[in-house]
């Protein structure tokens, strides 16, 4: 068995135990489904409530948004809110569990790749993605009759498959950068926070100031709900969109790199001070 | 157990050549580093010229107080923290410019029952394991099977962890160590948290690791379990070797064939040097601890003493009532005390 091979083995071992692990803890997958239903319910009621739900106020969030599909827009918002929440819970604190547990060492000790130990769960994150995204293509659907059909789920799919390496790496760098922290579930918040205001979640970043708008425009999970918005319902076919998204593909090994040199730099300062198996 | 272990040329299986370990005392904040302010940290050493040769088919102890430095160099070998010098060798490979190729000669638990994970069984750990130790996917069935019951765990194999007690965690922990068939096998604490039966019967597989071939090194608290367990025994105190030898060995160098621990009620504070005084006459007091009126002492007995006239006699001089005496043959436990008192330099 050559090294690739083993590195292969070992990423899809990895991949069999988180899935192991979720199924163990199904509270959690239950509750994303059940939060991506609730949360923007919430929102279209205030949106309503604020709009006074009449014609005038739809075309004066279209002439912002450039749709008039307020429900959607705020589902997808929320959709790839509660991906970003769900990365940065799972793999964006991985290693600092593992370090909390007492098995970073063990893993560290184990002759497997720093890629492995970094990446080696991301494909078991398809689940929580799927679980998040069919729960908000089914609420749409019963429960505010959005016209998604088959194409659209396609085309949501091929989107999330091209915009799933660059969260895994903006995960993997939160990760290495986690273990360095003092605090990082503090952190951890002000990302989600910035990432609520910044990228657009619940309002378009028309309204915006200029420089936020530049800041968020620029950030990878806004250009991959802005995708998946254009390709709903028909709004713009897919083949517009690549462009974009191949770009979220060369940022998505940018990121990984950046977490590979944080984790090299990381492990190394540890065994150096000292500080691999401590938390 | 296991007949084939990886054989490794030569006798000895990790050497160590002048290692130390200095960490930095202290912080140095961000603002201090940028505008390039003297750096005021310490360096402390935690191993500090650390000579050891752990051979093939021995269980080698590393025994010292708290923070001597046995944990810092059971990292060291097992490639977890950089030593600051020396030379570090495990089955001929360079564990420092080499940490990967070392590990694969190296099965380590430290860490204990936490390093394992809860809602996995012990069969689903261990193929986590076996495949980060890249071990070929045609043994791995095999090889877990093997491990499991060399460790007695193979009727709870598919139990969830977190059904285990903290002994049977502790030997799957041993288990996941001993998949990649290891040469040298580093075991920090491995009995800490254990009851007795448990940690006996994780003894009695450190012995049986040993008779099938592998390099075993244990860190201790336990001078019981080195005593018993241990072919050879390091002192490490203050980051150096203090002493080494055989369990044996190492009793010989209390200049007693006897220890005398002694249990009195004294007259008054006041009479405490004096009661030492006179006792010392006639024994090395190792030890004495002292609350309120109340005393004991830890006494070496030099062949052919007849302690108890002549404690008797001491004590109803000082007014001091003896309230119980046992008398022991010398154990590892009193070649610590005496290694590792303060004031005690090589």
């Amino acid at each position: 068995m050559n090294r690739a091979e083993a590195e292969l083995r070992a990423i899809a071992a990895t991949t069999r135990k988180e899935l192991r692990l979720m199924r163990r803890y199904p509270a959690e997958i239950v509750a994303l489904a059940v939060w991506m239903l609730l949360l923007p319910l919430a929102y279209i009621a205030q949106a309503t409530a604020f709009s006074g739900g009449g014609p005038a106020s739809v075309a004066a969030f279209e002439r912002r948004a450039g749709t008039d599909d307020y429900v959607a827009f705020l589902y997808l918002g929320w959709s790839v809110y509660l991906w970003i929440t769900a990365v940065l819970w799972g793999p964006g604190l991985a290693l600092r569990q593992e370090r909390q547990r007492g098995s970073f060492e063990t893993m560290f000790a184990s002759p497997a790749s720093r890629f492995t130990l970094l990446f080696g769960g991301a494909p078991a994150q398809i689940v929580p993605v799927l679980v998040v995204f069919a729960s908000a293509a089914a609420s749409m659907r019963l429960l505010f009759g959005v016209p998604l059909d088959g194409g659209d789920l396609v085309r949501w799919l091929a989107v999330l498959a091209l915009a799933f390496p660059v969260l895994m790496a903006l995960g993997a760098v939160f990760a290495t950068a986690s273990l360095s922290l003092q605090d990082a579930s503090g952190a951890l918040q002000i990302s989600r926070g910035a990432f609520t205001l910044l990228c657009g979640v619940t309002y378009p970043l028309a309204v915006l100031p200029e420089p936020l708008r530049a800041v968020g425009k620029a950030l990878p999970p806004t250009q991959v709900l802005d995708a998946l918005r254009a390709v709903t319902a028909g709004h713009e076919g897919l083949a517009a969109r690549l462009p974009g998204l191949a770009v979220l593909l060369g940022e998505a090994v940018v990121a990984a790199a950046l977490a590979m040199a944080l984790l090299w730099l990381s492990v190394r300062h540890a065994r150096r001070a000292g500080k691999l198996g401590l938390f | 157990m296991r007949p084939a272990v990886r054989r490794v040329s030569g006798r000895v299986a990790v050497a160590l050549t002048d290692v130390a370990k200095h960490f930095r005392q202290g912080r140095r904040t961000v603002a201090q580093r940028i505008r390039r302010a003297p750096d005021t940290r310490r360096e402390v050493p935690a191993i500090d010229g650390v000579d050891l040769a752990v051979r093939d088919r021995e269980v080698f102890g590393l025994v010292g107080p708290n923070g001597a430095g046995k944990s810092t160099t059971v990292r060291v070998i097992a490639t977890l923290l950089e030593p600051t010098r020396g030379a570090v060798e495990v089955c001929g490979v360079d564990a420092v410019a080499h940490p990967r190729e070392a590990r694969r000669h190296l099965g380590v638990v430290i860490g204990g029952e936490r390093s394992v994970y809860w809602k996995l069984t012990g069969r689903e750990n261990l193929e986590y394991f076996a495949a980060l130790y890249h071990l070929p996917p045609r043994e791995t069935p095999g090889r877990i099977e093997r491990v499991l019951r060399d460790v007695e765990l193979l009727d709870r194999a598919d139990d969830y962890a977190e059904r285990y007690s903290t002994g049977m965690r502790q030997r799957l922990s041993l288990a996941r160590a001993l998949l990649q068939e290891p040469a040298v096998l580093l075991l920090d604490e491995p009995t800490s948290g254990l009851d007795p039966r448990s940690a006996e019967r994780l003894r009695e597989q450190v012995r049986r690791l040993r008779d099938a071939g592998h390099c075993v090194l244990i860190t201790t608290h336990d001078m019981a379990e080195a005593d018993q367990v241990c072919d050879r025994v390091a002192v490490i105190d203050r980051g150096r070797v203090a002493r080494l030898g055989t369990p044996a060995e190492l009793k010989r160098l209390v200049k007693a064939t006897q220890v005398a621990r002694v249990r009195l009620v004294l007259r008054d504070r006041a009479g405490d040097s004096d009661l030492l005084e006179s006792v010392g006459r006639f024994a090395t007091v190792a030890d004495k601890s002292v609350d309120g009126l109340r005393a004991e002492m830890t006494l070496h007995l030099a062949p052919g003493v007849d302690l108890l006239p002549r404690l008797v006699e001491a004590a109803n001089r000082h007014g001091a009532t003896i309230h119980g005496v046992d008398v022991e043959p010398v154990t590892l436990h009193d070649v610590f005390l005496a290694v590792t008192a303060p004031g005690t330099a090589e």
